[in-house]
C-alpha cells in the first residue's frame, strides 16, 4: 500500500530517493509468514519505514547527497539500521537530504529537490527533509533522521509531523555520514539520530528500538529509556516562551503558541510564560560555544577535505575547546534550573512556517521583517542543540496559508520518557497529526 | 566491644540499626584506634573527633525516635583530602589550600553523609594527587601499616592505610592512573575504580576550586573498604547523575549472582612486557591452578593478541592526560611538568612520548587521541564478548609496596631496576585509559609479608559482574586480613 502511495505521490515530492521495493516486499512476506506461525520478529514487526540517506544501509545505495558517493553501497548497516532491522522493521528505502546534510532545505546535485507535501513550492526543511515529507505524505510510517542544528526538528515542524531529538549520547551515530567512513568519527557532541513519525507513541517506540550502546561507540551509555505512564493535565506544569533566544517569531507562530498555552491551561495544566534567560541561560553564549565545538570537531573529522569552500580557520586550540565545553556545562546548569519547577519548556522551532524554496543563505521574510537565513532557520534550535537536552517537535496549528506550525517541547537531559509523556498530553489537547491534503498527480 | 573497629560498613550499619551497638560506641572505637596507631602511620590528617561524636549522638537519638537516615546510618567514614567537605579543611595536599574550608560537600561525600555516614576526618595524599606515594608539604608522609618503611601507595594512600589500620569503616578515594588501585593493593584492602563517568567528580580537587574543568576523561571516584559488600553499598550510594557533572548518565548498577567457581570463565594477563615480581607472578599462577581445579575456565592471555596494544595504550594515555591536565596550564608550565615526568623515564617510553606530543595540543590532536582510545576500548570489549570472559585478572603493579623513596627513583623489582612510573602504573593505566571498572582485591602476600592484590577488570558499566566474580574468587583467596598488630 505504501509502495503504491510512493508511486503516486513521490514524483511530486521527491522525498524517497532510493527505493528497495523488492527487498521490502520480500521482508514483508517473511514478516507475514512469521506472524502466521505465531512468531514475532520484534517490536517493529513488519513495520515499513524509511531512513535518511545519511545512514549506511548494507547493499542499499547511501549517498548523503554527496556526488562522489552517488553509487556507494555500504557493506555494513549503521547502528540504528541494524537495530531497526533486528526489531523486525521493513526498510522501504532512503529519504532525501541536502548535500552532506549541510542545509535547512533539501536539495542536492544527485537527486534534486524535495518539496513540502503541504505546498510543493515550499521546502520541507532539512536536513531530514525527505524523511519528514515522506512521513507527512504517508509514504512511510516513520523515518529515522538526524539532528545537529535542527535537522529533525525543522523538517518535522515544516511538514506537520512529530520528531524527537533524543538526549545526546542515547543513540549511536555509528554508520551515519558525514563524516564519511574513511574519516575519523570525530563528532562527539551535538549530533544525534532521531525518529520522525505521526504520533508521540511512535516516537517512543522507535526511540526504544534505536537507543543503546554499540561496540564501536563506547561513549553511548546503556542508560535505559524507561517508561512513563500517561500524565494527567493537573500534574503537569509547563513553561513556554514564544519569543526565545532573543528573537520574536511571526505573529502566526506567536498566536499558535499562545493558543496552545491557553488550550493546555483549559485542559487543566499549569502553564506559565517563562524565558530561561531569566535563569541565566544565555543563548548567544550557547551559539558561541557550539560554534567553537563544531569547528573543532568538524575540523578533526576532516570537513575541509569535503568542503573546500569552507573557510580555512586556524586549528582550534585545546584550550578553546575545553573552555567551550566548560561553558556548555554552565549553560546546561542554567537552562535546566527551570526543570525544578516545570516538566517541560515550549518554544518555537523556527520564526516562520515552511518558506518558499530559495537558494541557501538568502533572506527569509517574517511578517514585515527580513531575517537572515541563519536567523530564520537556526535561532531556536541551535542553542538547545548545545545542551544535549531531549526535544519533541509537535504540530500544534497552522498559519493563514495553511502551513503547519510546530513547537519544541524540551525536557531535561535523560528525561526522554517523561518528556514523551508530556508530549502525549500536548498531542491529546491539540488533536494530533493531520495529513496534508493529497494532491492529484 | 573490643573489636568494633575491625568491622565493616555494612556490618556496622546493621548492628547500629538493630541497636546491637550505638553509633557513639562505634565512633569511639575508631577514635581509639586512631589515637593508638595514627601517629606512626599518619593516614588521618584532619580529625574532627568532637563533630563526629556529636553527629553519632544525633544518629543514635534519631534511631531511638524511629528515624533512619539511610543505609549508612551512624557509620563512621573517612575521606581522601581531595574531596571537598563542608566546614572541614580540604587541602588536596597542596600548600596554597592549607586553610581552605569548602562551603559545600563534594557530591560523593554528600551522598555518603546523606545515607547517614558520620565523617571522622580526612586522609592523606600526595600534592594534588600526583604521585603513587602519599607525601606533601602540609602533612608529611603516610606510612604503610604493614611496614612503616614502605609506602601505602597513592594518591589515595591515606585512604587505603586508614582502611587497613581500621581507622574507619569506609573510605572514599579517586583514581586517575591507579590512585585507588595501587594503594588498595599495597595495603591489602579492596578498592574500586568504577566505570568512567559512573560517579560524579563534582567537588574533587583537582580540579582546583573555581578553575575550569578540562579533565573530562579517565578520572574516577570510588570506595575503599574491607569487604566487597562495603564496596557494593558505597558504589550504589555515590553513583549516578547529580545535576552538576553532566557527563554522568543514568546507568543502573544492577546486581549479579556470585557464579559457582566451576562456572567461571576468566582471562589472566601477567604479561605486560614489564618486569613482575616473582611473588606476584606466583600468586597468579597459584590462583589459576586453584580455579582450574575447581572446574573454572582460565585463559592466559596477552592483551596485544586481542588488538589492545599496550604501547599504543600508554602513548594515548600520555596524550590525553597531558592534554586534559595541561589545558589549564601555560605551555611553559606544561613543558616543565612533562620534563619532570620524563626525567625519570627511558627515552623510548611511550607514555612520556605521548605526553610530550600533547604539549599545547590542538583540539584536532586531542580528538584524534580520544578516537584512538575508543578503538582500543572497542577492541577490549570485543575480546570480552568473543572469548566470553566474565573478568580479566591482572597484577596491580610490578611488585608489592615499595619502600619510601624520592619520586622518580628506579624501583627494585627482584633483581631488576624498573623506572619509577613504569613500576607504579604500567598495569593500571591501560585500564584507566579504557575507562572500564576495576576492583582491586587481596590476592596473596609476598615472602616478606606485604600484601599483593589483583585487578579484577570488566567491560564498561560491568561493575555488577566485576563484584560477582570477585566474590567467587574471594572463596579462594580469602578476604581482608588486618596487618599484624592492628
Amino acid at each position: 500500500m505504501l509502495l503504491a502511495r510512493i508511486a503516486t505521490h513521490n514524483p511530486a515530492l521527491n522525498a524517497v530517493v532510493t527505493l528497495d521495493a523488492e527487498g521490502a516486499r520480500r521482508a514483508a512476506r517473511a514478516a507475514d509468514a512469521a506472524r502466521a506461525n505465531g512468531a514475532s520478529t520484534g517490536p517493529l514487526h513488519g513495520v515499513p519505514l524509511t531512513v535518511k540517506d545519511a545512514f549506511c544501509t548494507a547493499g542499499l545505495r547511501t549517498t548523503c547527497a554527496y556526488p562522489p558517493l552517488r553509487d556507494y553501497l555500504p557493506l555494513h548497516d549503521a547502528a540504528v539500521v541494524s537495530r531497526l532491522k533486528a526489531a523486525g522493521a521493513i526498510l522501504l528505502g532512503k529519504t532525501n537530504v541536502p548535500w552532506l546534510l549541510d542545509d535547512a532545505q533539501t536539495d542536492n546535485p544527485i537527486f534534486g529537490r524535495t518539496n513540502n507535501p503541504w505546498d510543493l513550492q515550499r521546502t520541507p526543511g532539512g536536513s531530514s527533509g525527505g524523511g519528514a515529507a515522506a512521513v507527512a505524505a504517508g509514504l512511510s510510517l516513520a523515518d529515522i533522521g538526524s539532528d545537529y542544528g535542527g535537522s529533525v526538528r525543522i523538517p518535522a515542524h515544516f511538514c506537520g509531523v512529530y520528531g524527537l531529538r533524543p538526549t545526546e549520547g542515547r543513540v549511536s551515530l555509528t554508520g551515519h555520514l558525514p563524516p564519511l567512513e574513511r574519516q575519523p568519527p570525530a563528532i562527539r557532541h551535538i549530533s544525534t539520530p532521531g525518529p520522525l513519525a505521526r504520533s508521540v507513541a511512535d516516537l517512543g517506540l522507535l526511540l526504544r528500538v534505536i537507543a543503546g550502546p554499540d561496540r564501536r561507540a563506547p561513549s553511548i551509555a546503556p542508560a535505559p529509556v524507561g517508561t512513563h505512564g500517561p500524565m494527567a493535565a493537573p500534574q503537569v506544569r509547563l513553561a513556554y516562551a514564544p519569543t526565545f533566544a532573543g528573537l520574536a517569531p511571526s505573529a502566526a507562530t506567536c498566536a499558535a503558541i499562545e493558543r496552545l498555552a491557553s488550550d493546555l491551561a483549559a485542559a487543566g495544566c499549569q502553564v506559565d510564560a517563562h524565558d530561561p534567560a531569566h535563569d541565566g541561560f544565555d543563548a548567544a553564549a550557547a551559539r558561541e560555544a557550539i560554534s567553537v565545538i563544531s569547528q573543532a570537531e568538524w575540523d578533526a573529522a576532516g570537513w575541509p577535505e569535503l568542503d573546500p569552500t569552507a573557510s580555512v580557520a586556524e586549528s582550534t586550540s585545546l584550550r578553546a575547546y575545553a573552555a567551550a565545553l566548560a561553558e556548555r556545562d554552565r549553560l546546561i546548569t542554567a537552562f535546566q534550573r527551570m526543570f525544578d519547577r516545570y516538566a517541560a519548556f515550549i518554544c518555537p522551532v523556527t520564526p516562520t512556517s515552511a518558506f518558499a524554496h530559495r537558494p541557501k543563505g538568502t533572506p527569509i521574510p517574517c511578517d514585515g521583517r527580513l531575517l537572515t537565513y541563519r536567523q530564520a532557520t537556526a535561532s531556536y534550535t541551535i542553542p538547545l542543540s548545545l545542551l544535549g537536552v531531549p526535544v519533541v517537535t509537535a504540530p500544534v496549528g497552522w498559519d493563514d496559508d495553511g502551513l503547519p506550525i510546530g513547537v519544541q517541547i524540551v525536557g531535561p537531559r535523560w528525561g526522554d520518557a517523561h518528556l514523551l509523556a508530556v508530549a502525549a498530553l500536548v498531542e491529546q489537547v491539540t488533536g494530533g497529526f493531520r495529513p496534508p491534503p493529497d494532491r492529484e498527480r | 566491644m573490643p573489636d568494633l573497629h575491625t568491622r565493616g560498613a555494612v556490618q556496622l550499619a546493621t548492628q547500629i540499626a538493630t541497636g546491637e551497638v550505638s553509633s557513639v560506641e562505634v565512633v569511639e572505637a575508631f577514635l581509639a584506634q586512631i589515637a593508638k596507631h595514627n601517629q606512626r602511620i599518619n593516614a588521618v590528617v584532619t580529625l574532627d573527633a568532637e563533630g563526629a561524636l556529636v553527629r553519632a549522638a544525633q544518629a543514635d537519638a534519631a534511631l531511638a525516635r524511629g528515624e533512619r537516615w539511610g543505609p549508612l546510618h551512624g557509620v563512621p567514614i573517612t575521606v581522601k583530602d581531595a574531596f571537598a567537605t563542608a566546614g572541614m579543611r580540604t587541602t588536596g595536599g597542596y600548600a596554597p589550600l592549607r586553610d581552605y574550608v569548602p562551603a559545600e560537600d563534594a557530591t560523593a561525600v554528600a551522598r555518603l553523609k546523606g545515607a547517614g555516614a558520620v565523617l571522622l576526618g580526612k586522609t592523606n595524599l600526595p600534592v594534588l594527587s600526583g604521585d603513587y606515594q602519599s607525601v606533601n608539604p602540609i602533612f608529611g608522609r603516610t606510612n604503610n601499616p604493614w611496614n612503616l618503611g614502605h609506602v601505602p601507595g597513592g594518591s589515595s594512600g591515606g585512604s587505603a592505610a586508614a582502611i587497613a589500620a581500621q581507622f574507619s569503616a569506609l573510605e572514599l578515594g579517586s583514581d586517575y592512573s591507579g590512585s585507588i588501585r595501587v594503594p588498595a593493593h599495597y595495603c591489602g584492602v579492596y578498592g574500586l575504580r568504577p566505570t568512567e563517568h559512573r560517579v560524579p567528580m563534582t567537588g574533587h580537587i583537582p580540579v582546583l576550586p573555581g578553575a575550569v574543568n578540562s579533565v573530562r576523561h579517565i578520572n574516577t571516584v570510588g570506595p575503599l573498604a574491607r569487604s566487597i559488600d562495603d564496596i557494593e553499598l558505597a558504589l550504589a550510594l555515590i553513583a549516578g547523575p547529580d545535576g552538576r557533572d553532566w557527563q554522568v548518565p543514568p546507568v543502573p548498577l544492577g546486581r549479579e549472582a556470585t557464579p559457582e567457581p566451576g562456572a567461571l570463565k576468566i582471562a589472566i594477563s601477567v604479561d605486560f612486557d614489564v618486569p613482575l615480581s616473582i611473588d606476584t607472578h606466583a600468586g597468579f599462577t597459584w590462583l589459576a591452578g586453584e580455579l582450574e581445579q575447581a572446574g573454572a575456565s582460565v585463559e592466559l592471555i596477552r592483551l596485544g593478541d586481542f588488538g589492545f596494544s599496550l604501547p599504543e595504550a600508554y602513548e594515548t594515555f600520555g596524550e590525553i592526560a597531558q592534554a586534559e591536565l595541561g589545558a589549564g596550564l601555560s605551555p611553559e608550565e606544561e613543558r616543565a611538568a612533562v620534563s619532570a615526568f620524563r626525567a625519570n623515564r627511558t627515552d623510548d617510553d611511550p607514555m612520556a612520548r605521548g605526553m610530550a606530543n600533547a604539549i599545547d595540543a590542538s583540539a584536532r590532536f586531542y580528538i584524534a587521541s580520544l578516537l584512538r582510545r575508543e578503538a582500543l576500548v572497542a577492541a577490549l570489549h570485543q575480546a570480552f564478548e568473543q572469548r566470553g570472559w566474565q573478568a580479566l585478572l591482572t597484577p596491580v603493579t610490578a611488585c608489592p609496596a615499595i619502600p619510601h623513596c624520592d619520586t622518580g627513583t628506579p624501583i627494585a623489582v627482584d633483581d631488576c631496576d624498573v623506572p619509577y612510573w613504569t613500576a607504579g602504573i604500567a598495569y593500571s593505566s591501560p585500564f584507566s585509559l579504557a575507562g572500564v571498572p576495576v576492583l582491586v582485591a587481596p590476592l596473596t602476600r609476598s615472602h616478606d609479608g606485604l600484601p599483593i592484590g589483583m585487578q579484577v577488570v570488566g567491560p564498561r558499566w560491568g561493575e555488577a559482574r566485576v563484584l560477582a566474580v570477585a566474590r567467587a574468587l574471594e572463596q579462594f583467596t580469602g578476604g581482608f586480613a588486618a596487618p599484624p598488630g592492628y
